[in-house]
């Protein structure tokens, strides 16, 4: 989110949001930031502090095998999440902001390149034949927010691409290292970040904000659902 | 065995034209990481070739939120200019570092400028008098830099202890001439201690006002025609 000028967010945020202290805390005199990281849920909560924005990130543990790391199947994943997000809403400690944003990285197995790209094309205009290669597409399409505040209007930017996780296994012995690398495992690979825009004038209010997080959300399930084709 | 060795990083199924500083330093990295993994017998850890490629390929966009990390080239450059301004006499109408360089950052990186100006205001290291140069030349991008992120700047430093600071932040403000500044200016205004700045913000408040007032009589006589 991104605050007003005179927001100045107290260093025990996470204390009041989470209900206990941080693992770790990293002050960056230099870049006027603060990160804050702890266990939470399934996964890792961390807490980005700027000058200009306050950001929560809730991320995966690392992978352990040669899968790519996820919390398994969308919305349902997201629970933790936007529950953690919608109680913080409530509270005093939420500042007062004048652009929000929800931003997942979705990702889906595919058998491969080409296959991905046949999947693809069921959400997104313009996508290759199977010969072209690191085909991405980034649209945003805009809407006018449904949560009830005059004149705001909401970006769902997202961007589309098929990737592919690696493995290299080297061997050592005697002599130079000797790389093998294993198939590739790819999947499709969708980030969306719906997000209120930046031309809103003045702050959001403060008892909209849960109303706002909802619009958001389905800003974020609106393309997952009905992809980000051009509208006929 | 070292299960730490292990990390997983996505990877583009075929590798793309990269520049060849890029690929060095992502190949460089790279080995190192495999370098770490290394022991006796096997290790696994995962191809991590496009991270450069991700980078490349990420296009700014407007309606983006997404955090970007300021560059060390970035910091280095500011703080290049920064130094030399603070070994300038800095007046009025005379160019400086901050004059002749400031706006070419700021253009050049215009996603991660803003920011790292704020990050460097707020830390303290540097003399207010260079510090209002600065927002006095930011008020003047107001055509290279989304609105939005200079109001912001400005507005935050009309709070800040320094009335050289205050000072700067009001004359950037004139320049950038934003009615949306008018309730933050306004403010100023009331809890302004110092009677100059207070005259000089009020001048500000009263300049734009009526701009605004001559801009909407243009546009009735206009309607009018």
């Amino acid at each position: 989110m991104f605050v007003t000028p005179e927001t100045i967010i107290p260093d025990t945020l996470w204390r009041e949001v989470v209900g206990e202290d941080s693992e770790t805390t990293t002050q960056q005199r230099a870049a006027a930031t603060r990160v804050e990281s702890g266990s939470f849920a399934e996964g890792t909560l961390r807490l980005q502090i700027q000058p200009m924005r306050v950001d929560w990130f809730y991320e995966p543990p690392p992978a352990t095998t040669a899968a790519m790391p996820a919390f398994g199947r969308f919305p349902a994943a997201a629970r933790p999440f936007l529950e953690f997000v919608r109680r913080w809403a409530t509270t005093g400690s939420f500042p007062t902001s004048t652009r929000i944003a929800l931003g997942f990285t979705l990702i889906a197995a595919t058998e491969g390149r080409a296959t991905g790209y046949r999947e693809l094309s069921e959400f997104i205009d313009g996508v290759p034949t199977p010969d072209a290669t690191d085909f991405q597409y980034q649209v945003n399409r805009p809407r006018a927010s449904r949560a009830g505040i005059e004149g705001l209007n909401i970006n769902r930017l997202s961007r589309w691409s098929v990737g592919a996780l690696g493995t290299v296994a080297l061997l050592v012995g005697a002599g130079a290292p000797h790389p093998i690398i294993g198939p590739l495992q790819h999947h499709l690979r969708l980030e969306v970040d719906v997000n209120t825009a930046a031309d809103f004038q003045g702050v959001i209010p403060h008892d909209m904000i849960p109303a706002l997080l909802d619009d958001l959300f389905a800003g974020v399930t609106e393309v997952c659902e009905q992809g980000a084709h051009t509208p006929t | 065995m070292n299960d730490a060795a292990t990390f997983p990083i996505e990877t583009s199924p075929e590798p793309r034209e990269v520049n060849p500083v890029r690929r060095s330093i992502a190949n460089a990295a790279l080995f190192l990481k495999l370098g770490a993994a290394m022991s006796e017998g096997v290790e696994r850890c995962f191809l991590n070739d496009t991270v450069a490629t991700h980078y490349m390929t990420g296009a700014f966009a407007e309606s983006s939120t997404e955090f970007r990390e300021v560059s060390p080239d970035v910091r280095a450059t500011l703080a290049a200019i920064v130094s030399t301004a603070r070994r300038e006499i800095i007046e009025d109408g005379m160019r400086n570092a901050i004059t002749e360089r400031l706006p070419g950052v700021v253009a050049k990186h215009l996603d991660v400028a803003i920011p790292a100006l704020v990050s460097l205001i707020e830390s303290d290291r540097i003399p207010p008098i260079v510090v209002a140069e600065i927002l006095k030349e930011l008020g003047r991008l107001r055509d290279v830099v989304p609105r939005p992120n200079l109001r912001w700047i400005l507005e935050r430093a009309l709070r800040l202890p320094s009335a050289f600071i205050r000072d700067g932040a009001g004359l950037g403000l004139a320049q950038l001439a934003d009615p949306a500044t008018l309730p933050y200016l306004r403010q100023a205004v009331e809890n302004e201690p110092n009677p100059d700045i207070r005259s000089g913000l009020q001048l500000v408040v009263d300049e734009i006002a009526e701009t605004m007032a001559n801009d909407g009589t243009a546009a009735a006589t206009d309607q009018q025609a």
